[in-house]
């Protein structure tokens, strides 16, 4: 996932820059870019199902923003669910999975809302807390999705990427 | 449009924010909040969190910031009362900087 890391790696570039006063359009481009980061990386792992591989990029396109900002959300409610319930889940691969899926679910659905704000309030004055703490739980997102990612809860999170198949007809 | 049962009774959200904070610790200075409308068109809490600087240090920001959005979520119950819960951090430094009435 090289696009994916490289955008990460620039929110955070961004995010740091100017070390006394930082820009407004620098903090902004660096929300916005750490969210096209998970975008990417959630698309190429969904993408990478595909037998095809010449094929992936064109899959990729028909991912929508806010199809997988609902999925996200969604996952993030029945990862809660799963977690809190009682009883409580045996602890092991599926709560574990479920624990981490939240952590990515929950990232991907905040950062779209910030992503929303920075690229179109202008009345908004960030600050460079404000930007990290976003990149930031985009880049644990990264580092936790490899754990599960062959796991079924996240193969299935990653299907619902795509939207409710109803909604669409 | 539907407003969640959460959001009719704003002292009692006050007062269970509060509540909620409570074993947030030293780390938190002090929690605002708005409602209103996501962009996608869900009632939210949009929550203006104030960090110590320590807190809000790259070393910490990562867990403090996990720690306090998990907690005030699962206090808040916020995904049973059908709203979305949005999470800004701002030290105190950049507070006294910006001098932002949302973050006052």
């Amino acid at each position: 996932m090289p696009l994916a890391n490289d955008l990460l790696e620039q929110a955070y570039h961004l995010a740091r820059r100017e070390p006394k006063r930082p820009r407004q359009a620098s903090l902004r481009r660096a929300v916005s870019t750490s969210y096209y980061a998970l975008f990417h990386l959630l698309i190429s792992e969904a993408t990478r199902n595909w037998k095809q591989s010449s094929q992936r990029a064109a899959l990729g396109r028909h991912f929508k923003h806010g199809d997988m900002a609902t999925a996200s959300d969604k996952q993030k409610a029945s990862c809660n669910r799963f977690l809190t319930g009682k009883p409580r889940p045996v602890p092991g691969p599926d709560a574990d999975c479920m624990t981490c899926l939240q952590s990515v679910s929950f990232a991907f659905y905040q950062a779209y809302q910030q992503r929303q704000t920075a690229d179109y309030d202008t009345a908004k004055q960030w600050t460079r807390t404000e930007a990290l703490a976003i990149i930031d739980s985009v880049d644990a997102a990264f580092k936790t999705w490899p754990q599960i990612r062959n796991h079924r809860f996240a193969q299935d999170y990653l299907l619902s990427l795509l939207g409710d198949p109803k909604r669409k007809q | 449009m539907i407003i969640p049962a959460i959001f009719a009774n704003t002292p009692q959200l006050h007062a269970d924010v509060r509540r909620a904070a409570q074993p947030l610790g030293a780390d938190v200075v002090h929690i605002n909040f708005e409602i209103g409308f996501d962009v996608m068109g869900f009632a939210s809490i949009f929550f203006n969190i104030v960090l110590t600087d320590e807190a809000s240090s790259p070393a910490r920001l990562r867990f403090v910031t996990q720690q306090i959005a998990l907690t005030l979520m699962n206090q808040l119950k916020t995904d049973e009362n059908g709203v979305h819960a949005y999470f800004n951090f701002r030290s105190q430094s950049e507070v006294a900087h910006v001098k932002d009435p949302a973050w006052a």
